[in-house]
């Protein structure tokens, strides 16, 4: 296997209820599961979701099926059946935003929740909104993501436009 | 010999006899319901006809229907195999009166054994020991009372009319006899509309041992050797073996010699197979003889070396059964396991679905009977039997690791299946060591061992999906790219270079 050089990321992976923390570290073949170091060589074993696993050595055939929504899956492994659901810790940190600001947070400055892109307005200055109401789409992580309204109100200022680059923490619009 | 046999039946029994006759160099005609079409039964045979829809009931048991497809395709003779119409007598006189062969036996001992009394009634004559008891209702309580001390206790007390366990009573003692007596009448009488009840002796965990019987029209009855069926799930085997691990040889030649008798008694031709109830102390009791090629018989097969489904064609042919009893012989050991589409680990429910991958085990002694193929629809309308799958083995020692082996390398997904249950078995000590009976899944099946196989992999299955994921994310998927080479047709995005530069550093 050549040594791949990936980007660092954590996943946490909820399986049948049981939630893993998986990070990749900087090299491929290796992962850390829960703390501890393993050696991992995945290869498709055959199309299009079955996967045979060396996990330290020891050799594991695994299918995975994509499920309805994006990072959940059917998992069949050993003869058991597994509901698996992925997200990694920037898509974990986008999504508990967003269910935050949904939820009625009264922040009226509203700020980037990761590094991403703005890839559409759905708004526009001086608009009168209502709560939960879409303001831009953001992608991030391969996922587009509509960031809203946390409040009903005045739409007073968009501090991004369609195209820009976003920091983690930027301002994107604020309400009052 | 035929020319030309239709089969009146769809999935692995459907498949095996057809192959049966491709074997015999006769030609095979199949049957479908609509949702058939493309059932293996429908690709392997060498004509096929349309007969109704899903519902058993609007096809495969559409007799009338069956005989004119049979009549009008040229075909000589038609085999049932097993459920649907197989032990359906007028089925049987219907089909012989259509001047057509039905390969089975006389629709008269179809009828025989079809009646638990008349069964009973018949066994008792023929001197094959039957479980003790009275077939008449009793009189009244003093009657009842005397019957039991005959029989001795523990004695069951069952409804004359009854079924589906209303109106039984288990009685270990005499002092509780009255008050059970009182409740099974009663029951009876609000379920039944009859508070006629009779006395049976009860065995305590009995195991369920089968003889093979085979019968000619020369007047040759022989026995092919036993199979041990005690273990079963919803009073429905799922495991079989041949032989028996408590078979003795004297054991073997008495029981084989009551199936005989039980054959000769009815007046029996072709396949059939008696079933017996043995109890601790190896006393026997004749419990139903089944009139048609069993689920099974694919374990006798490999252990006799006669091929069954054959030798059911040629008998019916009219030839003789081709070798006298003394040349059967049981070469080792053969386990058949059942791979039901149904959750181990939820109580055996049925799992419906499609199977999404199928890919089942080979390899030496290892032998599938299969009636479904990849992408078929395991659904409400038929049994939810995918396969069975059978291993062969010097000895049972040799079986059982043959069998653990298989099933493990047995690959299926889309539906739940029996497989998890299969593995249990074969480590159970219980049976390793050949001590269980009929209560084997009561007793010995603990579902948390399976839970916890279950949970051992998910540490397994959570690395891969992570690794799924992670290579679907942009940064890694540089090398599929690659591999493809084919990248174009991404969207080009910021964060997209803002990965790749930090996969080149």
């Amino acid at each position: 296997m050549t040594q791949k050089n990936c980007e660092e990321e954590t996943y946490a992976v909820d399986v049948n209820g049981t939630v893993f923390n998986i990070s990749f570290p900087g090299e491929c073949g290796h992962a850390i599961i829960d703390g501890e170091p393993v050696q991992l060589n995945i290869r498709m074993e055959s199309p299009p979701n079955h996967y045979s696993l060396l996990v330290d050595g020891k050799s594991y055939i695994v299918s995975i099926e994509p499920d309805d929504e994006p990072g959940q899956y059917r998992v069949h492994a050993g003869g058991y059946d597994y509901e698996v659901e992925a997200v990694s810790e920037r898509q974990a940190y986008l999504r508990e935003f967003i269910r935050a600001a949904g939820a009625g947070k009264k922040d009226s400055v509203i700020k980037a929740p990761m590094p991403g892109l703005i890839v559409k307005l759905l708004a526009e200055e001086n608009e009168e909104i209502e709560k939960g109401q879409g303001i831009m789409v953001m992608e991030a992580m391969k996922m587009e993501n509509e960031i809203k309204a946390p409040m009903g109100g005045t739409l007073t200022k968009i501090k991004v436009a369609t195209g820009d680059a976003v920091e983690k923490g930027q301002v994107l619009f604020e309400i009052e | 010999m035929f020319q030309k046999i239709l089969i009146a039946n769809r999935g692995e029994i459907a498949v095996r006899v057809i192959r049966a006759c491709h074997e015999l160099g006769v030609s095979a005609v199949a049957v479908y319901s609509d949702v058939d079409r493309l059932a293996q039964h429908v690709l392997l045979a060498d004509e096929a006809y349309h007969i109704g829809a899903a519902a058993a009931s609007q096809s495969y048991l559409q007799g009338d229907r069956i005989i004119e497809v049979a009549r009008s395709c040229g075909a000589e003779a038609i085999h049932p195999g097993y459920g649907f119409l197989s032990e359906n007598a007028d089925f049987a006189q219907a089909v012989t009166d259509a001047g057509l062969v039905w390969i089975g036996p006389p629709p008269s001992a179809i009828a025989a054994m079809g009646s638990k009394t008349k069964a009973r009634t018949i066994m008792q004559k023929a001197g094959v020991p039957v479980v003790p008891g009275t077939a008449a209702s009793i009189k009244d309580d003093t009657d009842a009372a005397r019957i039991a001390e005959q029989i001795g206790y523990p004695v069951l007390i069952k409804a004359a009319m009854g079924g589906g366990g209303k109106g039984m009573r288990v009685v270990r003692e005499p002092g509780n006899l009255m008050k059970a007596l009182e409740g099974a009448r009663r029951e009876s009488m609000s379920a039944f509309s009859s508070s006629k009840i009779y006395l049976e002796k009860y065995l305590e965990r009995p195991r369920h041992i089968e003889i093979q019987v085979f019968a000619d029209q020369h007047g040759n009855t022989v026995h092919l050797g036993e199979r041990e069926c005690s273990i079963q799930r919803r009073h429905q085997k799922v495991v079989e073996e041949s032989p028996s691990p408590v078979m003795t040889p004297e054991l073997r030649e008495k029981m084989g010699q009551s199936a005989v008798e039980a054959a000769r008694a009815c007046g029996y031709r072709n396949a059939g197979t008696v079933e017996f109830l043995v109890d601790e102390d190896m006393s026997y009791y004749f419990l139903e003889m089944n009139t048609r090629l069993q689920v099974e018989h694919p374990i006798t097969e490999m252990v006799t070396g006669i091929d069954l489904a054959q030798l059911q064609i040629r008998v019916a042919a009219g030839e003789p059964i081709p070798f006298r009893q003394e040349d059967v012989r049981m070469n080792g050991h053969a386990i058949e396991f059942r791979i039901y589409s149904e959750d181990s680990l939820g109580n055996f429910l049925p799992y419906t679905g499609k199977i999404k991958y199928l890919k089942p085990p080979d390899g030496y002694g290892v032998r599938e009977d299969s009636g479904v193929s990849e992408g078929d629809e395991i659904t409400i309308h038929y049994d939810p039997m995918i396969s069975k799958l059978v291993a062969w083995g010097k000895h049972r020692k040799e079986a059982i690791a043959r069998m653990r082996r298989a099933l493990s390398e047995y690959r299926i997904t889309g539906v739940r299946t029996t497989i998890p249950f299969g593995l249990y078995v074969m480590d159970n000590k219980a049976f390793r060591e050949g001590k269980f009976d009929t209560s084997f899944v009561d007793r010995e099946f603990d579902v948390s061992v399976l839970k916890k196989r279950e949970q051992s992999w998910e540490r397994i299955v959570a690395l891969a999906v992570a690794w799924t994921q992670h290579c679907a994310s942009d940064t890694v998927q540089n090398d599929h790219q690659e591999l493809h080479a084919n990248g174009a047709n991404h969207k080009k995005t910021g964060w997209k270079t803002v990965g790749r530069e930090a996969a080149r550093r």
